[in-house]
């Protein structure tokens, strides 16, 4: 089982924070706009300059070379950024029945060779899902991953989240301004006011 | 053959008279365009008059110390050229380190195989080829390193969410800003393919215009010409993809992480 670890985490004058994230127990963060919740996912992910011990697994952040961190720690950023024409072009390498189950799921399959700009902003927040999955992460860091889906894909999506964290046995942190989703998908929650991470 | 007519003060007088008329019009039609337009004709105007009397004397010198010297210094006005012509330049001496590197490179080596291999000048530094070649060499890669330099840091500034989604999804650095680096080097290198393809049909170049005027044969200024284009297309896009390489290089630190603020903020 993996866990997730942090010790001593510090970034531009947040922190220190320390917390673990075991594989059965989510946490979500909850906080005001600009509070550093992103800020936080993004240490995680080593996409910016941070102090502090991060732990997944057995292996160390520092020792592990960026992009298979990266990979492994399953950050999915709060906007979905697309560069190629369609959704497919994303998804040709992988030969992975269980992708196909969540496309399925995710009803991407019929839209999968749209052009981009035909892609409401919802459509392309369930692709960036799918897209994350596809590259089978260790951990999940999922910055308000709903946030433009209608009710109807919000339980689409948490189930396909919820199960990918049973199957692969991952931690998963989210950060959500949805107190009724935090609770559905996390054990654990979090409120980061004052650069202060709190229990409730 | 024709001689060369002499121009004599008068005549850049009535030139000057063209650029003053065009400077009226430019108030009168509050194109805010007169200041600059008197500055950079002034300019133009002392600097080459000083360049005509500085290679007089050099000339006559033939010293290589002093040759050396005037293309040093032709590298570093061009290499400031390069840093302040870029909308987000890289902080501190990156900013001119990455130009002005590339360029050193890229130009000298160009010149060298052309002054040794090519033209065969005795001596190589012979300041008559020397000079004018670094000029031509300098001028035009300083353009393609300085647009390449510009459209690579202001395409990383406005696209770092893509740039990050890619590096979250396990892209390495290089990968992560491929297809912007290509388009850095495809509009520095892009004026001077499109100059070659129009070349003698649409415009006469310069420097075989110069050749012409003074009495060389239209022949031997044709084949100049060419070797200059080619020796420009050469260097443009050697020093672009080196100062493309270096600054790609610096956006990222050793974690791979994106560093924006390695940038400078425009002042407007």
């Amino acid at each position: 089982m993996t866990t997730l670890s942090v010790r001593n985490l510090e970034f531009l004058d947040y922190g220190p924070y320390s917390f673990s994230v075991s594989a059965d127990a989510g946490i979500s963060i909850r906080g005001e706009s600009g509070s550093g919740k992103t800020l936080l996912l993004r240490a995680l992910a080593d996409l910016d300059v941070h102090g502090g011990e991060i732990v997944l697994g057995k292996q160390r952040q520092e020792d592990m070379p960026p992009p298979h961190w990266r990979k492994n720690i399953g950050y999915l950023p709060a906007d979905a950024i697309f560069w190629h024409e369609t959704m497919a072009e994303y998804f040709q390498r992988y030969q992975d029945p269980y992708l196909q189950q969540v496309m399925d799921k995710l009803k991407l399959e019929p839209l999968m060779n749209l052009p981009l700009n035909k892609l409401s902003s919802g459509e392309k927040q369930r692709f960036a899902l799918l897209r994350l999955l596809a590259n089978q992460p260790q951990a999940l860091l999922l910055d308000e991953p709903t946030s433009h889906l209608d009710p109807d894909s919000v339980s689409l999506a948490e189930e396909t989240i919820m199960e990918y964290q049973r199957n692969h046995d991952c931690p998963l942190i989210l950060v959500s301004h949805n107190n009724d989703q935090c609770s559905r998908m996390t054990r654990l929650s979090f409120t980061l006011k004052d650069k202060r991470l709190q229990q409730p | 053959m024709m001689e060369l007519i002499t121009l004599r003060p008068g005549d850049l007088l009535v030139a000057a008279t063209l650029v003053l008329i065009l400077a009226g019009l430019s108030i009168t039609q509050r194109l805010d365009l007169a200041r600059n337009l008197l500055i950079s004709a002034s300019r133009a105007f002392i600097q080459l008059l000083l360049l005509g009397y500085v290679l007089h004397i050099v000339f006559a010198l033939r010293s290589p110390v002093w040759i050396l010297l005037i293309a040093v210094l032709m590298l570093l006005v061009a290499g400031r050229e390069v840093m302040v012509r870029q909308h987000r330049r890289l902080k501190g001496w990156w900013g001119f380190g990455t130009g002005a590197l590339s360029m050193f490179i890229s130009s000298f080596c160009v010149m060298l195989v052309t002054l040794t291999a090519i033209i065969n000048v005795q001596p190589w530094y012979h300041p008559q080829y020397l000079i004018p070649i670094m000029g031509m060499l300098l001028g035009n890669t300083m353009n393609g390193i300085a647009i390449s330099l510009d459209r690579l840091l202001e395409d990383a500034w406005t696209q770092r969410q893509l740039i990050e989604t890619r590096l979250a999804l396990g892209y390495n650095s290089s990968d992560a800003l491929s297809d912007l680096r290509r388009k850095a080097l495809r509009s520095g290198m892009i004026p001077i393919i499109n100059a070659m393809a129009v070349a003698g049909i649409v415009s006469l170049p310069g420097m075989m215009t110069g050749q012409i005027l003074s009495g060389s044969p239209p022949l031997e200024a044709a084949k100049y010409q060419i070797l200059i284009f080619f020796l420009i297309a050469a260097g443009t896009g050697f020093g672009a993809y080196g100062a493309v390489a270096l600054a790609a290089n610096r956006l990222f630190d050793e974690r791979q992480r994106l560093r924006l603020e390695r940038l400078h903020q425009p002042s407007s």
